[in-house]
């Protein structure tokens, strides 16, 4: 008994025919009364759409996507593309360098119509589309080891001691997690508010940033751990103080403002410190003279 | 006797029931539909469910658990006021409440149920699942996915159109997305891709590690009451930024009020990681089914977390459409599931309703290869995104000399290595040792994965025709029939609180979580007020009872909803209001 025989239709490349065909039968051998005859009616109804599929590649003037990346397959996406407006997930991945005069415009237009607040939003969320692809998949295990990682660090008692944390890093199988673009981001981000550890894990994340792993390739700037060890000694007498000042680690932008603020303004007390220094000097000589 | 369909929820759960020719929803003794899944035990050792047992997550953290179905098919274990409790027995307390809530309402003993889980929980949570529903005294006659029960729902009453639509399942704990083509009275599942550890509670935690770094505290400085109490207030500044640009939240921590705003914009850079693990399974979901944004028609959005602006306008740059929400996500599934108790019952409406599901993970068998120091690799045999039910069947060689025995390794995942994948189980099949060193057997090794997603192996070794079956259930948490219904018997020595006092129950875990929430005079007033309201509690006078439920309501609401500064005017103007009155 051939696909279309159990269907019971003739021979067709007409999905939409055999579709129906498939949910006429499917009354008859509902999965819930005949699981037996319904996985032999699934099995014809996928085999008959899949012959639909294939027979329909040579007779259709259309080229399908089965047929691999053809030039006339290309002018003609590229026509529907134009037609439909904008698809921007879609023109990003399309290598169209072929008609760039055309595509220019294209896009534009419907840009023109946004507001300065939705390119922005847009503009955040092509990141977020594109950070997503590059990590492809590390993001979710990153996720779960820094989760692993809270975990251990809320346990008062075992978040001191060294080994625990030994434990993660050397464990084989999270070596590629480690060395990750995800992982940094999440890593720095999570010592800034988890910061209670003693000198001893400090000095251990310390001396593994740089020479087990490293932030550097991705342009990550390396995470202040020598400020935290030293820290630890103030913060001994102390506990549960909470630290006072946490520039250094949260916003690097801030104390470059900061400095090239105390730049502007050495710069202005020299050239008042000169021009005070000339007013006076001019006033003996003029003493002198005078 | 009916069949109802269940929702078991990471935060919330739902039981619905299918009635002539719609599904209807059931009430919970407080009038909810949403009963939140958090269990927790009080000092007298029994057991609370639902809202009560949710306020207590404050001012109990160490008695009260919430959040188990992220657990569910693993051996970790909660401790609740020194009992020990998997996440199976937790569930079936909840189950258990739904049950009773249905006979309550439908008037007759409920026995049996439709469960759903979330498409991409693999056997074992599968399994748990239905111990679970076992466990509280359910005969569970299927189990669905999330969201194809919800697509059900929505394919409902328009069943003329040809569509193709995604489900995007964002809930508290969990990431479904699934692709749907539906046609006729067919509703079929086409591809199936998902994050177990992805949800909205994520969004809530980030918001939390955001106030802390922004305020320059640390995570180690927490008690547990505080942190519970800090993610509370993430959550309620998540759920403000889906209605207004701006919020604010406040907690108390170490004795001290600190206070953040956040903007959308502020949400979005919170949020960004996990809108970024977001992308993954939604491409992988396209790409297995073979489809483009443009093929399809329509985008559903079902779970809490999908309601959040944020994710719906990532949803609609992505796909360019706008997403649908006609049904209230948090109750899609729950529709959908009641539909599936209807079909089950063969009720006539839906009879002819066709709902075929796939199985989300590869299954497969482990190999040695050609190289033997090489780890060995997984060989698929039920290909992911493959209809149920499905029978699939693969030929395999010894790969020694004189090899008297083969053992079939069970696997469930995509990694090319054996070791990376779940190993569900294990099968040992003797076979003839061959007479020459150049003789090789051969085995017939036959998959069977029904409609609820158990799975059935047969092997046969091709010379003597000889079978081997084997049905696999967890190894690990693998209950026998007797110890389930032990375990039953234990947990029902463990008193559940009686329902009809459960309102004054809910309004007294309140208080206690108000009076910890908050410090200094606006605490004492709290006290005041729990006291006296414990007092009418114990006049047994029915009407005075009444009465003071809801005068403390009220006055807990102007704590709870009020900015904090103000509290203590509002307070004494109500207070000053009541004794003008009695006057």
């Amino acid at each position: 008994m051939n696909c279309y025989e159990v269907l019971n239709i003739e021979p067709t490349n007409d999905i939409k025919a055999i579709k129906k065909a498939y949910a006429r039968r499917s009354r008859e051998f509902h999965p819930e009364e005949h699981p037996e005859e319904f996985k032999v009616l699934h099995d014809a109804y996928e085999e008959a759409v899949l012959r639909a599929k294939w027979s329909s590649i040579p007779f259709s003037g259309k080229v399908s996507h089965y047929m691999g990346d053809t030039v006339p397959m290309f002018a003609e996406e590229e026509n529907t593309a134009d037609g439909s407006g904008e698809e921007p997930s879609d023109a990003q991945e399309e290598p169209h360098t072929e008609m760039p005069e055309i595509k220019v415009p294209e896009i534009k237009a419907p840009d023109m119509m946004k507001s300065g607040e939705e390119q922005m939003w847009d503009a955040r969320f092509e990141q977020i589309a594109s950070a997503g692809n590059q990590n492809q998949g590390m993001t979710e295990q990153v996720r779960k080891v820094i989760g692993k990682m809270h975990e251990l660090y809320m346990d008062e008692t075992e978040r001191g001691k060294l080994y625990h944390w030994k434990d993660f890093f050397d464990d084989p199988q999270l070596a590629e997690v480690f060395g990750s673009r995800a992982f940094f981001t999440e890593w720095y981000r999570f010592l800034q508010t988890h910061s209670l550890f003693t000198m001893q894990v400090w000095q251990y994340f310390a001396s593994l940033d740089g020479s087990r792993f490293s932030g550097e390739p991705y342009g990550i700037r390396r995470f202040p751990y020598q400020f935290y060890i030293e820290r630890m000694g103030t913060l001994r007498q102390e506990k549960a103080e909470p630290p006072e000042k946490k520039e250094p680690v949260q916003d690097p932008e801030k104390t470059k403002g900061i400095s090239a603020a105390i730049k502007i303004a050495l710069f202005a007390a020299v050239l008042a410190g000169s021009a005070l220094s000339s007013l006076l000097l001019g006033i003996f000589v003029g003493e002198v003279l005078g | 006797m009916a069949i109802v369909g269940i929702d078991l929820g990471t935060t919330n759960s739902l039981v619905s029931v299918w009635q002539g020719d719609s599904c209807t929803l059931i009430p919970n003794n407080l009038g909810e539909y949403l009963t939140p899944s958090v269990v927790g035990v009080d000092e007298n050792g029994e057991i609370l469910v639902g809202r009560t047992a949710k306020e207590r997550l404050i001012s109990h953290p160490g008695r009260t658990a919430a959040s188990f179905k992220r657990f569910m098919g693993t051996e970790e274990e909660f401790s609740l006021g020194g009992r020990r409790f998997s996440a199976s027995d937790l569930s079936s307390f909840v189950l258990k409440q739904l049950k009773e809530d249905a006979e309550a309402f439908l008037k007759e003993p409920v026995e049996e149920a439709v469960i759903s889980v979330p498409a991409y929980f693999n056997d074992f949570q599968r399994n748990a699942t239905k111990i679970a529903g076992e466990l509280a005294g359910f005969k569970v006659e299927r189990i669905v996915n999330e969201p194809s029960a919800a697509a059900l729902a929505y394919r409902f009453g328009k069943m003329e159109e040809d569509q193709t639509f995604l489900v995007f399942d964002f809930g508290g704990g969990t990431l479904d997305i699934s692709i749907v083509d539906a046609f006729d009275n067919v509703v079929e599942i086409t591809a199936v891709a998902g994050d177990n550890h992805l949800g909205g509670d994520d969004i809530n935690k980030a918001i939390a590690e955001k106030f802390l770094s922004v305020r320059g505290l640390d995570f180690g400085m927490l008690t547990k009451e505080e942190w519970a109490a800090l993610l509370k207030s993430a959550e309620k500044l998540k759920m403000e930024l889906s209605n207004s640009p701006q919020a604010e939240m406040e907690a108390v921590i170490s004795g001290r009020l600190y206070g953040m705003q956040m903007d959308s914009r502020g949400l979005l850079e919170v949020s960004t990681r996990i809108m970024e693990s977001i992308g993954t399974p939604l491409s992988r979901a396209l790409v297995d089914g073979g489809y483009d944004w443009k093929d399809i028609d329509d985008i559903i959005l079902v779970g809490g977390s999908s309601k959040m602006p944020l994710v719906q306008n990532y949803l609609q740059f992505l796909s360019g459409k706008r997403p649908l929400s006609k049904i209230d996500p948090d109750v899609a599934v729950a529709v959908g599931v009641g539909m599936y108790a209807g079909i089950k019952e063969r009720m006539a409406v839906v009879k002819d309703m066709m709902l075929t599901d796939i199985c989300p993970f590869t299954l497969g068998i482990e190999v040695s290869q050609e190289d033997r120091e090489a780890p060995s690799v997984m060989s698929p045999i039920i290909e992911r995104n493959s209809v149920l039910p499905v029978s699939r069947a693969a030929r395999y060689f010894t790969a020694n000399p004189f090899q008297q025995f083969c053992t079939v390794v069970i696997l469930q995942g995509e990694h090319r290595i054996a070791k990376q994948n779940l190993c569900l189980g294990r099968l040992e099949v003797p076979v003839p040792v061959g007479k020459t060193e150049q003789d090789r057997e051969a085995i017939d090794v036959r998959y069977t994965y029904d409609m609820n997603g158990i799975l059935e192996i047969d092997v046969t070794v091709v010379s003597t025709q000889e079978t081997t079956s084997k049905v696999i259930v967890n190894p690990s948490i693998r209950l026998t029939e007797e110890e389930i219904q032990k375990r039953r018997e234990e947990l029902q020595k463990l008193k559940i609180h009686p329902r009809d006092q459960e309102k004054n129950r809910l309004l007294l875990a309140r208080g206690d979580r108000v009076f910890e929430e908050n410090t200094g005079d606006v605490r004492k007033y709290a006290g005041r007020f729990m006291g006296e309201f414990t007092a009418a509690l114990n006049t047994q006078d029915a009407r005075k009872i009444e009465k003071a439920y809801t005068r403390t309501s009220e006055l807990l609401d102007i704590i709870e909803n009020s900015p904090k500064r103000s509290v203590i005017v509002r307070l004494d103007k109500y207070l000053y209001d009541e004794w003008r009155k009695e006057q």
